[in-house]
């Protein structure tokens, strides 16, 4: 498809930001998105194919407005769901959970 | 606002990756000791000194440097380089007529074997669409200028073959050894959007 | 579930496509193609930038599960896979910026024999 990844030849994105150098993962969430992406592949919870097929399909302005790695988790998300590895619910319900304990130990 | 920045505060991706982690960890997916062993392989253990060893031995031994260019991927091997993302490895050689540059403009694949995880800016958007159509652009900005009459090479990694530029060797290095070698190989001369440290720069 | 233990050797060893298949390559280096003009709404790595041009083939990288099928839940189909040569004149005309082409790893079914000219 001639999706908003299909970059190669547009025009109009400006200067390489040289600054923007680093390799190394900027946080714990894009290291765990890199690990849980590499690790659902191993399982064969999905192909690396529909992996990039997933991030294509993510809305233009937001694929241009998040970083590499939200790519990865939306895909993660997308795929997982779609294959029923776990549902929507469960989802939501344990990202609600989570963000309680947070709120638990700020408290 | 830049292609890097978030746009959610860096919680609620920690949260979605965590209760991504912790529901495939429950599933019997994903074994959480995994995760901790690839990202200190990522993290630690793959980079671009790797490949800069490759550089410095390519141009210490005549006969490595043949093999590395008829067969990247089983030269690597010879030197206990293989992997993920390196499975299928293409060396392309720099020479007084053709500079090479590595791209994946659909997505940001990088030859991470032998160069660790790529900088940001490879997986920019000003980088993928450019380097393509107005590569001796690009890399003037790099600081890289390229003679007129010298042939650009944009590979773009869209398949599993994975590329890694051998720079030319710096003048004045006759005798150095592959340790000296290495240390004029920046990452960026393997990706081709930079030339390696100048003999006068160690 | 890939145990901690096996990590390294499976970060070694990776993932490879190249598959072995029955038919011979319909292509060789040294020829010319014309990427197709088949637009298609779904996953391809065929960049938008390379369809419908003149290119020629410099290099066979051997059979490769195809991504086309493979993300769309059709299987593996390994399809014969061509290194491939497109001058920067071929791509963007005057636009180009200096001698220079772009090489492309391009799968059989992207690809139409050249004229013969």
């Amino acid at each position: 498809m001639r999706s908003i990844a299909d970059m190669g030849g547009m025009q109009g994105f400006g200067p390489v930001n040289r600054a923007h150098d680093d390799t190394r993962f900027k946080a714990e969430w894009e290291a765990k998105t890199f690990a849980v992406n590499i690790l659902s592949l191993a399982a064969g919870c999905f192909n690396i194919d529909e992996s990039r097929y997933s991030m294509e399909r993510m809305p233009p302005g937001e694929y241009l407005n998040t970083s590499y790695y939200e790519h990865w988790l939306y895909s993660l998300e997308d795929l997982l769901i779609s294959k029923g590895v776990f549902s929507q619910e469960e989802y939501q319900a344990r990202i609600a959970e989570l963000a309680a304990k947070e709120d638990d130990h700020a408290a | 606002m830049s292609h890097d920045d978030h746009t959610m505060p860096p919680s609620t991706l920690a949260l979605r990756i965590k209760a991504i982690e912790t529901l495939m960890v429950e599933k019997g997916k994903i074994d959480p000791g995994a995760v901790t062993e690839i990202v200190d392989i990522f993290q630690n253990k793959l980079g671009p000194r790797i490949g800069a060893g490759v550089v410095a031995r390519a141009w210490s031994d005549p006969a490595f440097k043949v093999r590395l260019l008829e067969n990247g991927t089983d030269a690597l091997k010879e030197v206990g380089v293989s992997g993920l993302q390196g499975e299928a490895m293409i060396i392309l050689e720099n020479t007084p007529e053709v500079h090479n540059v590595i791209v994946c403009t659909l997505c940001s694949c990088y030859p991470w074997t032998v160069l660790g995880l790529p900088p940001t800016w490879y997986k920019s958007a000003p980088y993928r669409s450019r380097i393509v159509i107005e590569p001796r652009a690009v890399l003037a900005e790099f600081g890289v200028n390229i003679a007129d009459d010298r042939e650009v090479r944009v590979y773009d990694s869209n398949a599993e073959i994975r590329y890694m530029v051998l720079p030319e060797r710096p003048a004045g290095t006759e005798g150095w050894s592959e340790e000296e070698l290495a240390a004029l190989v920046t990452r960026d001369s393997m990706i081709g959007t930079g030339i390696p440290l100048a003999a006068s720069t160690i | 579930m890939l145990p901690k233990e096996m990590v390294a050797i499976a970060m070694a060893t990776g993932a490879p496509t190249l598959r072995a298949i029955e038919t011979a390559p319909k292509f060789k280096p040294g020829d010319d193609i014309r990427t197709t003009n088949d637009n298609v709404s779904t996953h391809t790595r065929l960049p938008g930038y390379a369809r419908d041009k003149r290119g020629t083939v410099v290099g066979y990288e051997g059979a490769h599960v195809f991504p086309d099928a493979h993300s769309a839940g059709r299987g593996e189909c390994p399809d014969h896979l061509y290194r491939v040569r497109f001058d920067s004149e071929t791509l963007w005309g005057k636009g180009s910026d200096g001698p220079g082409a772009v090489y492309l790893s391009l799968w059989e079914s992207y690809l139409l024999a050249g004229k013969v000219s």
